[in-house]
């Protein structure tokens, strides 16, 4: 069935909003009759292993105020913004977003996904292990399986999984500590950042450093022939000189080394510099980079929060803006440096907010519908997946689980998402089990969806 | 619905009418049920025959939401669902009573039609025709029969030769009084099948040298089958086994003699002790007592140096600290003085050596004021009653109820009324401050859909009102032995040793064997005879001569052949050798401020040594860096082989954790300089310190040689690199 999207795409001229919204939901609805099955029935196609940019926006980010807007929806509903057009005809966003408006062409919007965890620990667990949290086990979340199964590459020396600045709610669950991340520490945008212990203790130079590790070589030659097991420890040691005694990792987390344009290009702020990092990460070969952006948690006040930053500013500093700077920034910056095609690039939080405004100004949890947005590594941009319904409540059509989409991203990077793990006590764990990885994001599915 | 429908419908009520009763007694035939003579039972034949063959697992027809709209209970576990499933659903397609042949059950089962699970039954075989017999027979429900107990022939298998191949026969015991083989019937898993493989004929053959294990269950029932084959030929010299009436060390013998594993010996005394000082008090051993150790090993003072340690204060952290680990205690939202109260409670009972079985009594049964109460506020340390059972189970008996949430514990024997009950006996407990028993909650059994009637799991249902929380402390505390003590026996063993008797230690199930059951049970009764004392049984524990073993295995010219990995891997289970494991986190924080006598920074938590930190909800400063233990579910007691996270090796190495220590004017190093000491002296020192043990000749040598500095600044320098080597040695982070 999702061949059958390679129909060109009909341009519409610009439409009011009112007539666009009609089109596209008649769209919709016509392929919303073709049945599903088919679509999953495709078998999977073959997929280079990827690299993958993780943007987790900490909180629940508000659907209605970035990809899901109901501009025509009643007032306490469709809140303080307004609705833009995108560079793709038939997709609008958030007003806030317009940088991101101007490279829609390259993403892929989901507004279906639905849980029905509200509560934000369970609901990280959920969406980014795709198994909702459980008594029995802890789950490992999506970075840290692919850290645990991507094979090395031979000289490499950078982590398999960097957290900036930390991993936040994602863990490696019941697998070993080799799948644990990096966590940069600190804060990108500050102009002495370093990463935490990379850099020598100060009062202790290369020499010494030099010095140190043959002075530790002199306990290792001395001591009796010891137990396999200690070979764990000792390649976790080996490789942490490994990443403290190496230029080339170093280099790898010197900002510095980036241009002022460039730096400016991102934004001044700690979310715009960590995606600058990242994609400096993955231009180095670590495999799997999150980010970890906090504070969407917007229960007051929208226009201060996600728009303003700070009372009174008259440039937006908030969240949204921020996040329009970083994003369309990164997205740019990935397909000129031609790494895009080869870098998954995945922005989401664990639930959407309430439809209706609260008596603060702001939005309460509502995981019954959200939105989440890919772009890179093949996956057929300048498309909406899924919709909601008119107040932005309820999935309207094709409903996805964080199951659905965890399987689609373990999918799209090259993993198979029945492949099994085995938990400490035994039990086999597949990567995600009663899920159905998203026809139309798989590469191969053509074109944009005319809306 | 056309008249043949009706017929389908109505036929096999028609034919179950006219049979009132199975026949009492099934014995199966060899292969090939031909004669209808016995007719196929359905729950203790065919329903057993779905579950051998995997229908009803969780991965296909057993899953929450069945498979191709065809829905078994999992594991059989609901004959009269499954009955109503197969015969009366879908117009009763499935089964065909006419021509049994076109029954969807036989169709799809033997792959004539597309199958998600492919073909499962040979059609020619006898499994299939039993099926067909059975359709044939009119697809009767029969009359349930639960099985009491399963017995299989041999049990016990031991052959010296691999690979040795055995037949099996499983019988079963049944309610009524009637018995029947249902080897064909059982279904039969491996443990390993690399060691141990069970064929379709029902006869086992074992691959390698070593103890392993079969897991036959049938319906309800679940035994074990062992198997055990010697490493070697020849027997292990006598001289390598004491008569030891060590009650652990008789056990444990005995299994390497079988196994004909070869023992290592006694680890040397000064390795004795470090490991003595870091598995129980998670400190190192002070330098003056090594030295006396060396000078004049006896049994008697080895004695008198594990009482002084069992007596010490920081034996009181250490424990402390892992009672409140496995307790789960975590200070809650802005209420201090809930986590004081309970963390002074819980160091009292441990500084007294309280009984185990009071203590988790007292537990238990607490109500009041948390903020007063220390006892109470471990009932708090849960949300709700499902979690509070579930940690109750896993924490006091080392079960995992939790599994039988939403449906019965596929591998255990619990059951969703086990647990839903379970969790009914705290439902009715208020966790706000005033901890205490309403008499008012309850919680919904997924089920039945209807309020749960509480229950001690796997025991007898409670009556639906009342206290039973000092029912459930007299399951935990009594039995031979009880679950309380055989799970606390196995958990301190794992502690002690590196794994526990039962591996994971979170669940003591019917599917896990022991690599030493028999030990289990008596050391779990000992612990019971001296009053449920945690030193007392940790100190038969650390008295033994298998605690004292040395981490090497004997080398290849001790043997008539080198030993290949999968001897070396029996050896470390079966204790033939100890192995080392890491020091965990908050010990090594400790042990870095002690060699270089400055003081760990541990703000916002105000405690002086990191073994104190005992709330995981808050930061604790320089204990937050190195892989510390925060998460509130609790980590396994030394986990054997904890790795450090990238980022606290890097830590260690780069950060001012040690780089600050040893450079500090008021580090020991300065004072030792100050005080003018040599170059050897001050490698002693710290050797002894850091590492339990003298330096060696070769290594005195080796740093002379390093060791050139022309000045005195120079000198310090070079120094404080030595002492940073020591702190990032291997041997430094390991506990021998």
């Amino acid at each position: 069935m999702s061949r059958n999207f390679a129909a060109p795409a009909v341009t519409h001229r610009l439409p009011s909003r009112r007539s666009s919204l009609q089109c596209g939901l008649a769209t919709l609805s016509a392929f919303a009759g073709l049945p599903l099955t088919q679509a999953v029935a495709q078998p999977r196609p073959r997929v280079q292993p990827r690299s993958c940019i993780l943007l987790w926006l900490d909180g629940g980010p508000s659907h209605l105020e970035m990809f899901d807007p109901k501009p025509d929806a009643p007032t306490e509903v469709r809140g303080p913004f307004d609705a833009i057009d995108t560079a793709v005809p038939g997709i609008r966003i958030s007003s806030q977003l317009p940088r991101t408006a101007a490279i829609t062409q390259n993403l892929a919007i989901i507004r279906s996904l639905t849980s029905p965890l509200g509560e934000h620990g369970l609901a990280n667990t959920y969406v980014l292990t795709g198994y909702p949290p459980s008594a029995v086990l802890q789950y490992p979340s999506l970075p840290a399986v692919a850290a645990a199964l991507r094979p090395r590459q031979p000289q490499q020396v950078l982590p398999q999984w960097v957290a900036i600045p930390d991993a936040g709610s994602a863990g490696a669950g019941f697998l070993s500590g080799a799948a644990l991340p990096f966590a940069t520490g600190g804060d990108p945008a500050q102009p002495d950042f370093k990463v935490r212990d990379l850099e020598l203790f100060p009062a202790v130079d290369q020499p010494r450093m030099q010095r140190r590790l043959q002075y530790l070589e002199v306990w290792d030659r001395h001591r009796i022939r010891a137990a396999d097991r200690q070979a764990t420890a000792a390649r976790q040691l080996q490789t942490a000189l490994q990443m403290a005694s190496s230029d080339a990792v170093k280099a790898a987390f010197d900002l510095q080394q980036e241009s002022a344009e460039q730096r400016q290009a991102y934004g001044p702020r700690m979310f715009g510099q960590s995606c600058l990092l990242a994609r400096r990460l993955i231009q180095h070969g670590v495999p799997f980079v999150t980010v970890n952006f906090t504070g969407w948690d917007t229960h007051e006040n929208l226009v201060l929060q996600l728009r303003d930053g700070y009372s009174g500013a008259k440039q937006g500093v908030g969240l949204l803006p921020t996040f329009d700077h970083a994003f369309a920034a990164l997205l740019t910056d990935l397909q000129q440096s031609g790494l895009l095609d080869h870098t998954l690039v995945v922005a989401l939080g664990e639930f959407g907010r309430t439809p209706k405004l609260n008596v603060r100004g702001g939005r309460d949890h509502w995981p019954r519908v959200f939105s989440a947005v890919l772009a890179g590594a093949g996956v057929p941009g300048g498309q909406v997946i899924g919709s909601s319904d008119r107040t932005g409540e309820s999935p309207l059509d094709q409903p996805i689980t964080p199951r659905d989409l965890v399987a689609t991203i373990y999918t799209l990077l090259g993993f198979d998402p029945d492949h099994v793990l085995t938990a400490p006590d035994g039990r086999p764990i597949p990567l995600t089990q009663q899920a159905q990885p998203i026809a139309r994001l798989l590469p191969g599915t053509a074109g944009s969806v005319p809306r | 619905m056309t008249a043949g429908h009706t017929l389908f419908l109505i036929l096999p009520l028609i034919l179950t009418a006219g049979q009132s009763q199975a026949p009492a007694t099934q014995s199966a035939d060899s292969a090939g049920d031909s004669a209808p003579a016995e007719i196929p039972d359905f729950q203790t034949q065919i329903l057993p025959l779905l579950t051998r063959s995997g229908c009803n697992a969780g991965a296909c027809h057993g899953a929450a939401a069945g498979r191709g709209e065809f829905r078994l209970s999992l594991f059989a576990a609901d004959p009269a669902a499954d009955f109503q499933a197969i015969t009366l659903e879908r117009h009763s397609r499935r089964v065909h009573l006419t021509q049994p042949h076109l029954s969807l059950l036989f169709r799809k089962a033997c792959g004539q039609l597309e199958h998600g699970g492919g073909q499962i039954l040979d059609p020619a075989g006898p499994a299939a025709a039993l099926l067909l017999n059975w359709i044939r027979s009119g697809a009767p429900p029969g009359t349930p029969r639960t099985p009491t107990a399963l017995i299989v022939t041999p049990q016990n298998y031991s052959a010296t030769t691999i690979p040795a191949t055995a037949p099996l026969r499983i019988m079963a015991q049944f309610h009524d009084g009637s018995s029947a083989d249902v080897t064909r019937f059982c279904r039969i898993t491996s443990t390993d099948t690399s060691a141990i493989t069970v064929s379709d004929s029902d006869s086992v053959t074992v691959l390698r040298p070593g103890l392993h294990h079969l897991i036959i269950r049938y319906l309800n029932q679940t035994t074990l089958f062992r198997a055990l084959v010697p490493f070697s030929p020849s027997t292990v010299p006598q001289a390598g086994l004491q008569q030891s009436d060590s009650l652990i060390d008789r056990h444990i013998n005995q299994t390497l003699q079988q196994l004909a594993l070869h023992p290592a010996g006694p680890a040397a005394p000064e390795i004795w002790l470090r490991r003595l000082y870091l598995q129980l008090a998670g400190k190192l051993p002070p330098p003056e007592l090594i030295q006396q150790l060396l000078a004049s090993d006896s049994p008697a003072l080895r004695h008198r140096l594990v009482d002084e340690l069992l007596a010490s204060e920081p034996f009181t952290d250490y424990w402390t600290l892992q009672l409140a680990r496995l307790l789960q205690l975590h200070s809650l939202p802005n209420e201090p003085e809930a986590f004081h109260a309970s963390s002074v409670w819980l160091r009292t009972a441990v500084a007294e050596d309280r009984p185990l079985d009071q203590l988790v009594r007292q537990l238990l049964l607490a109500s009041g004021d948390s903020h007063t109460n220390g006892a109470a506020g471990f009932s708090r340390m849960t949300a709700d009653a499902r979690s509070h059972a579930a940690l109750i189970g896993q924490a006091c008996a080392g079960f995992s109820l939790g599994c039988a949430n939403c449906h019965n514990h596929p591998l255990d024997r619990w059951t969703q009324d086990d647990f839903h009950g379970f969790a009914a006996v705290f439902a009715p407990l208020d966790r706000g401050r005033m901890v205490q028993f309403t008499g008012r909650g309850s919680v919904t059994n997924l089920r039945t859909g209807e309020p749960a009637t509480p229950r001690i799991p796997g025991l007898r249902d409670l009556s639906p009102d009342g206290d039973h929380r000092s029912a459930v402390a007299d399951w935990l505390t009594s039995g031979s032995p009880p679950p309380l003590a055989r799970n606390i026996t196995n958990r301190l063993w794992k502690h002690l040793f590196g794994r526990g008797l039962i591996e994971p230690v979170n669940d003591l199930s019917l599917t896990n064997p022991a690599t030493h059951p028999e030990l289990l049970t008596a050391l779990a009764e000992e612990l019971v005879s001296c009053h449920w004392s945690l030193r007392a049984i940790l100190r038969r524990m650390v008295l033994s001569e298998t605690w004292g073993r040395s981490s090497a295995t004997l080398t290849g010219t001790d043997l008539i052949s080198p030993p290949d990995p999968s001897q070396q891997n029996a050896s470390a289970l079966f204790l033939a050798c100890r192995t080392s494991v890491a020091v965990p986190a908050e010990v090594l924080i400790d042990a870095i401020a002690d060699v270089c006598d400055i003081p760990p920074d541990l703000s916002p938590q105000p405690v002086a040594r990191a073994v104190q930190v005992l709330d995981p909800a808050r930061p604790a400063g320089e204990l937050d860096l190195p892989g510390r233990c925060r998460t509130f579910s609790g980590c396994t007691l030394n986990s054997a082989d904890s790795e450090l996270p990238l980022s606290a090796q890097l830590h260690l190495l780069n950060g001012p954790l040690i780089n600050s220590r040893i450079s500090a004017p008021a580090s020991r190093l300065h004072r030792l300089l100050q005080h003018g000491r040599t170059d050897a002296d001050i490698i002693t020192t710290f050797t002894l310190l850091a590492l339990s043990r003298q330096p060696r000749p070769a290594e005195l040598a080796s740093w002379k040689q390093q060791l050139d500095a022309r000045t005195p600044d120079e000198r310090r320098l070079q120094l404080e690199d030595f002492l940073w080597s020591l702190l990032n040695s291997q041997e430094f982070r390991r506990i021998p």
